[in-house]
């Protein structure tokens, strides 16, 4: 009986206590939603900073692969406005010493070349651009050819020669072949081959190891001069 | 009015182009809202239709890689095409709109394709057919008929305001 009584005088009290109690946890309520709204937004800002950390772990660790480079980090700003074309828009320009036809490259390989400058944001041509030309090698056999890029995203390796035994998985580089890129740099892998009997030359289809829909940070190797050999060409009857 | 609507639009269409819309894939066509405002501006006023075809080339090709000016031809052209049908269209309705888009966007692609090629950029029709311009014109078919509608009232706007400096 006792708690009966004690158990209706609480419900008393606290029917008349409510509502100081109710504007209490309406305030109370209104602080914890902005403490929510706050703390979200440096969840936000942490997992951004955290996925650039990863981005930039990685590019770190292509940069110590081949030391001899001097690199300078950059992040996407744009793509190309037209879907025929493979061109980026990065974030450094002349200012930080980028020039017309530096290598660009990832933690996965071989990216593109800077195709134009302004003092503070240049243009990447990728390699799977309709009109990039590549010097390429198949890693294992040491046979050269061209790499185009194709529409498709793919990479097309033109001019192997015929007396080669080219294997779905090799490994294609760079050559350093024309001076236009440094040797070496990892491109992609044999998907198919395409070798007839009567045609000069065989071709090899290429899938890139970046996937360039996604690339949001870039390194542009700085120290690296393209050699012009366009003169050249002029004298060559 | 055309001045003062069309270069910041165009401008900021353009920044969104390239850092948004660009990254929105389906296969590998996005939403083309520069040649969208073209196209109903073209609509709405076919005089300036053409004015707005080249300020939105042009707003294209400074963050593109190809030759500039393919942008600035293709949509003039398209522009151009979009100008001669006004007459003949009694009503702006959603169907119509949607079906500019349509033939727009593939006029446009087209015109583009063989510039491209006459400046030795050969693209393979049968990729390019299925993954970028129909999808682009699909995405485009669909949000044609807001961007009509923003564009209409941005158009009732500008007109008042030159009836009351008129005034």
């Amino acid at each position: 009986m006792q708690r009966s009584i004690a158990t209706s005088f609480y419900n008393f009290r606290d029917f008349l206590s409510a509502p100081r109690n109710l504007q209490e946890l309406i305030q109370r309520n209104s602080q914890l939603e902005e403490r929510v709204a706050q703390l979200e937004a440096e969840v936000v800002t942490l997992r951004e900073q955290a996925s650039e950390v990863d981005a930039l772990r990685a590019l770190l660790g292509a940069a110590r692969q081949l030391p001899e480079n001097r690199y300078l980090s950059a992040t996407v700003i744009g793509r190309d406005t037209s879907p025929f074309l493979q061109y980026l828009i990065l974030d450094q320009g002349s200012d930080s010493g980028v020039r017309r036809g530096m290598p660009v490259v990832n933690e996965k390989g071989l990216v593109g070349r800077i195709t134009e400058v302004s003092a503070t944001a240049s243009k990447l041509q990728l390699i799977t651009d309709p009109d990039s030309v590549i010097n390429a090698r198949i890693q294992e056999s040491r046979s050269e050819g061209i790499l185009v890029g194709r529409p498709t995203g793919d990479l097309e390796l033109i001019y192997l020669s015929q007396d080669i035994t080219v294997n779905v998985g090799e490994i294609v580089v760079t050559s350093g072949l024309g001076g236009g890129f440094p040797p070496e740099i990892l491109i992609g892998r044999v998907v198919s081959v395409h070798r007839r009997d009567y045609e000069l030359y065989q071709t090899a289809i290429i899938e890139p190891r970046s996937d360039f829909s996604r690339l949001e940070m870039v390194l542009i190797i700085t120290n690296f001069e393209p050699v012009l050999i366009d003169p050249l060409l002029e004298n060559i009857p | 009015m055309i001045w003062w609507i069309a270069v910041p639009l165009l401008a900021v269409v353009s920044l969104l182009q390239t850092t948004v819309f660009r990254q929105i894939l389906l296969l590998d066509g996005s939403l083309d809202l520069l040649l969208l405002a073209v196209l109903c501006w073209s609509l709405l006023r076919p005089e300036e239709g053409m004015i707005w075809a080249v300020l939105a080339g042009c707003f294209s090709d400074i963050f593109s890689g190809g030759p500039f000016g393919i942008t600035s031809i293709a949509y003039l052209l398209t522009s151009f095409c979009i100008s001669q049908l006004h007459g003949r269209l009694r009503t702006h309705s959603p169907i119509v709109v949607m079906a500019i888009a349509l033939f727009g966007t593939i006029l446009s692609h087209l015109a583009v394709i063989v510039l491209l090629a006459l400046f030795g950029r050969i693209l393979e029709f049968e990729y390019v057919l299925p993954y970028v311009t129909l999808p682009t014109a699909f995405l485009n078919t669909l949000c044609a008929v807001p961007v009509y509608l923003l564009l209409h009232r941005l158009h009732g706007i500008g007109a008042s305001i030159l009836v009351e400096d008129k005034e």
